[in-house]
């Protein structure tokens, strides 16, 4: 079985299996190789991280469907987890939605969301959102779906009407995505534990996942205690983009006073276990292989 | 298409057309030809606006071969050239262009980079095998094809194009296709008895030679093109002349 079907059916199994998924929002291909190595089932390139990744720019869908498919795709070529993808509300309108499911789904994506909020929209934990009707959102889900090519890669409804008319609108809604075809079921933002209870109560047979953002507006739950309440998808949206700004800060700060990184190396991985972290050795080993004199030997009549 | 050297085997002498932009490419595929090259030549004057391979990077290659991945409807042909750089480049290009949805793989026997050029230059027959040998260990579908085009005929001759092929064939390549050749040599050469299958280059005044298993367009459709496109030129300039005589 090649990668990407392999991807698509691991991700399949694991949020099928019961068991709650831990997937880390991944800026980058080298942040995405670290969840990777430290455990994570699988990563998802989202907007808010590779908005501020890409351009140092929030996420007000200025990041392009040519930016965050580019960025995808580099994501899924580093790491041998499943990628799952942001796909904001399809970069467009209906006429978008085949090129943007078959272009996520052709780089090698085990699945990617689709969600309600109105063009252009913005990360589902800032203020002022507004949602399309209804009917929008289960229109592009079933174009979406009879445009995937394999039964495998998974769509995911996503709502943000919580925020704008309440969590039994945003239920209603769901209901609604998923008849038209959604996999899973997101519902951005809840406000408590009770929230998210009863969100997981409504769809007690689908796969739902859980966001959790640190200063947002749901509490920041452990992934057993979320596994619990029966979510099947935990993802962690901006730890590592913070974790990064928060480290790089604390460089430069240290290098503006000192004038030196001296001093400063056990807060860096070393010059060598970065080397071998991204395969220097392994690319070294490759390219030996087919020096001149390794090719002597087919030489022969 | 599952399998290209099946139907050409049972259709020798097909032509297999070369596209450059997005239209040629919808239009050869509403016409079901078995296969099409996204040639890199005809690829590089569509998006860079230049006549030579070389200048065409594999990213920016590659961006294209995704975007036309998702309009085909039979295999698709990429173009390796002459591997975007060292065996190492060769191997991680043909991972790129594969993952992108290239079905065969064509590589070049210039050195790096491959130019557009009527006389190339010819690579080492070790950098041509280390090439080969990276890209056939890159590739991940059992049913994807390497192809190697050998340029250099008038350089390396008749035993050249020999010993090449007994070489690559020992990596394990599929088939070669020969070009830059004089009708005479290709005729001769279809007589052998190669141990790889053999294609060619086509241009419409190609002679018609048994023993060649496919020909290879080289642009008829982007020359086509070309001329009309001049024609409305000069029209769109006689109709600008006329209205400023008035």
């Amino acid at each position: 079985m090649q990668k990407n079907e392999r991807m698509r059916k691991q991700f399949k199994d694991e949020v099928f299996s019961g068991h709650i998924v831990r997937m880390m929002v991944a800026p980058d291909a080298l942040a995405a190789k670290i969840a990777e190595s430290n455990g994570a089932q699988a990563v998802f390139s989202a907007g808010y991280a590779s908005s501020a990744s890409a351009l140092a720019m929030p996420d007000r869908e200025i990041a392009d469907f040519g930016l965050i498919l580019e960025r995808a795709r580099e994501i899924i070529n580093a790491v041998n987890i499943p990628v799952f993808v942001d796909a904001d509300t399809g970069y467009g309108d209906e006429q978008n939605i085949p090129r943007t499911t078959q272009a996520i789904e052709e780089i090698g994506a085990a699945g990617m969301f689709l969600e309600d909020q109105t063009w252009p929209k913005r990360c589902g934990h800032m203020d002022g959102k507004t949602v399309e009707p209804t009917e929008i959102l289960e229109k592009k889900i079933r174009i979406a779906k009879a445009s995937r090519r394999h039964d495998n890669f998974l769509i995911m409804s996503r709502t943000d009407a919580r925020a704008v008319y309440g969590l039994s609108d945003a239920i209603q809604r769901s209901r609604r995505y998923k008849e038209a075809g959604a996999d899973l079921i997101f519902i951005e933002a809840p406000r408590s534990y009770d929230e998210l209870k009863e969100i997981h109560d409504a769809f007690p047979t689908t796969p739902m996942m859980a966001n959790m953002i640190e200063g947002g507006k749901t509490p920041l739950l452990k992934a057993q205690e979320l596994e619990k309440l029966g979510f099947n998808i935990v993802v962690h949206p901006t730890a590592m983009t913070y974790t990064q700004a928060y480290a790089e800060e604390k460089l430069i700060q240290n290098i503006q006073q000192t004038g030196t990184t001296e001093g400063y190396e056990d807060k860096m991985i070393t010059f060598s276990k970065f080397n071998q972290f991204v395969g220097l050795d392994k690319i070294n080993a490759r390219d030996a292989e087919y020096s001149p004199e390794n090719m002597k030997k087919y030489m022969i009549n | 298409m599952k399998n290209l050297m099946d139907y050409l085997n049972k259709n020798q002498g097909t032509i297999i057309p070369s596209a450059g932009n997005g239209q040629q490419f919808n239009l050869l595929t509403e016409q079901n030809f078995p296969a099409i090259l996204l040639d890199a030549t005809l690829t590089a004057e569509n998006l860079l606006g230049e006549n030579s391979q070389g200048l065409l990077s594999l990213s920016e290659y590659s961006k294209f071969e995704r975007d036309m991945n998702l309009k085909k409807k039979s295999s698709l042909i990429a173009d390796l050239q002459s591997g975007f750089g060292s065996p190492l480049n060769t191997y991680y290009a043909t991972k790129e262009l594969e993952r992108s949805g290239a079905d065969i793989l064509i590589l070049n026997d210039q050195p790096f980079p491959a130019h557009t050029s009527n006389d190339p230059q010819s690579t080492s027959p070790e950098d041509l095998l280390g090439k080969a040998k990276a890209a056939t260990d890159a590739l991940e579908n059992p049913a994807t094809r390497l192809w190697i085009k050998l340029e250099g005929i008038q350089n390396y001759g008749f035993a050249g194009i020999e010993k090449r092929t007994e070489y690559l064939k020992n990596i394990g390549v599929d088939a070669i296709i020969i070009d830059h050749f004089q009708n005479k040599e290709l005729a001769e050469l279809a007589d052998q008895n190669l141990p790889l299958p053999l294609l060619a280059t086509w241009m419409p005044e190609a002679p018609k030679i048994d023993g060649i298993l496919g020909w290879i367009d080289k642009g008829l459709i982007a020359q086509t093109e070309k001329e009309s496109d001049l024609a409305a030129i000069h029209e769109i300039k006689q109709g600008g002349l006329a209205y400023a005589k008035k």
